[in-house]
C-alpha cells in the first residue's frame, strides 16, 4: 500500500504525549464508515459515484467470467480525504422507512463522527446528500 | 397507497427514462427551451458516449453480450445521476457556509410532493419545483444546532372538472404539508398550486 493510501491519524492535545498511532490504511477507514452508514436506521443504500457505478459493473462482468474476482466492498460510494489533519466524508445515501431524511442524515453524520474519532482521526467535515427516498405504503 | 413508479421526473414534468430515449435525436423545441431537460441532456450524454464504448468493447467479445442485467444497470446509473443535478439543504444554513453538509437532491422532495398531490381524488400533480427560502437564514447563535432548512414549492396541478377546485387545493396543500415534514424534514414557507388545466375522466 502507497502512502498515498494511508489515512494519518492525527494527534489532539492531550494525545501529544502518547506513542503515535499506526497509519490507517485507507480502505479499511472506508470500509468501517461504509458499515456505520450502512447499519443506521433509516438507510436503505449507498449510492455509488458515476465511475464507481461502473467499476461495480465491470466487477459483475468479472464475475460472471472468473469466480475469483473482488466482490463488492461496503466502502463503494464512500469518499475520503484528509484536510487540515482532519478526515473529511462525502457519501449520498438512500433513505427507505419511517424516519425523515433530514434525522436520516443527522445520524450518519453522528455515527461516521464517532467511528472516524474511535480510530483515533479527527472527524472533518461529513457531508451526507440523500439522492432517494423509497417508496412506502401511506 | 402505494406511491407509484421508480421514474424520476424533472422539474417539467418529463420522465428521466423519455429523455434517455431520445438522447441521440437532436432536442425538440420543449428540450431547446426548458433548462431542466438542457441540464438532463447534457448529463446523459456523458453517459451515453461512456455506454458506447462500452458497447463498442463488448461487441468484439461474443462473452460479453450485453444483458438485461446491464442495461437495468446503466438505467439505475442514469436515473442516480440525474438526482445528483440540484441537491437542497437538509439545515439551514448559516451565514458563513457555502455548501450544506447534510443535503437532498431536488428530484427525491419533488417525488414526495407529487405523490402526495396525486392522493388527492380528482388532482393530478404535474409541474413542480422547490427552492430554498433564502429569507430565512438561520439567525440563533453561533454554537446552537442548526435547524431545517426553509423551502417554498411550486406546483401545477390538472383538476376534474366535477371537483370543487377551492377544496381540491386546499386537501392537496394539507397532504403536502404532512408528507413533507414526516418523510424530509424540511419547513416548507409557502405552497404556491396553480391550477393549469381541468379535465374529465
Amino acid at each position: 500500500m502507497t502512502d498515498s493510501a494511508r489515512v494519518r491519524p492525527v494527534e489532539s492535545p492531550s494525545q501529544a504525549g502518547d506513542p503515535p498511532v499506526d497509519d490507517l490504511p485507507k480502505e479499511d477507514l472506508a470500509a468501517a464508515t461504509g458499515r456505520a452508514i450502512l447499519q443506521t436506521a433509516g438507510v436503505a443504500a449507498i449510492e455509488p459515484s458515476l465511475a464507481q457505478a461502473f467499476h461495480q459493473m465491470q466487477r459483475t462482468a468479472q464475475r460472471l467470467l472468473n469466480s475469483a474476482a473482488p466482490a463488492e466492498s461496503v466502502a463503494d460510494g464512500v469518499r475520503l480525504s484528509e484536510h487540515d489533519g482532519r478526515v473529511d466524508v462525502t457519501v449520498e445515501i438512500a433513505v427507505s422507512g419511517d424516519r425523515s431524511a433530514l434525522a436520516v442524515a443527522r445520524s450518519v453524520r453522528d455515527n461516521v463522527s464517532v467511528t472516524i474519532a474511535d480510530t483515533g482521526l479527527h472527524p472533518g467535515r461529513i457531508a451526507v446528500s440523500v439522492l432517494r427516498l423509497d417508496e412506502l405504503d401511506d | 397507497m402505494a406511491i407509484a413508479g421508480d421514474q424520476p421526473r424533472l422539474p417539467c414534468g418529463r420522465l428521466v427514462d423519455d429523455v434517455w430515449d431520445r438522447i441521440d435525436a437532436p432536442p425538440t423545441a420543449h428540450e431547446q427551451s426548458c433548462e431542466f431537460c438542457t441540464e438532463a441532456r447534457g448529463r446523459l450524454a456523458r453517459l451515453a458516449e461512456a455506454t458506447a464504448e462500452l458497447r463498442l468493447n463488448d461487441d468484439q467479445d461474443p462473452a460479453m453480450q450485453i444483458g438485461v442485467g446491464v442495461k437495468s444497470a446503466i438505467m439505475q446509473i442514469a436515473r442516480t445521476e440525474i438526482r445528483r443535478s440540484r441537491i437542497l439543504p437538509l439545515e439551514r444554513p448559516a451565514h458563513h457556509e457555502v455548501e450544506a453538509s447534510l443535503a437532498i437532491s431536488e428530484q427525491a422532495v419533488t417525488a414526495v410532493i407529487r405523490a402526495a398531490a396525486d392522493t388527492v381524488p380528482g388532482l393530478r400533480a404535474r409541474r413542480c419545483t422547490v427552492d430554498l427560502d433564502t429569507s430565512r437564514t438561520m439567525e440563533t447563535a453561533p454554537n446552537a444546532p442548526p435547524e431545517p432548512a426553509v423551502v417554498i414549492v411550486e406546483l401545477r396541478v390538472a383538476v376534474a372538472v366535477h371537483v370543487s377546485i377551492l377544496e381540491a387545493v386546499a386537501a392537496c396543500r394539507a397532504r403536502i404539508e404532512e408528507r413533507m415534514s414526516r418523510r424530509t424534514g424540511l419547513i416548507i414557507s409557502a405552497i404556491n398550486i396553480t391550477v393549469e388545466d381541468l379535465y374529465d375522466d
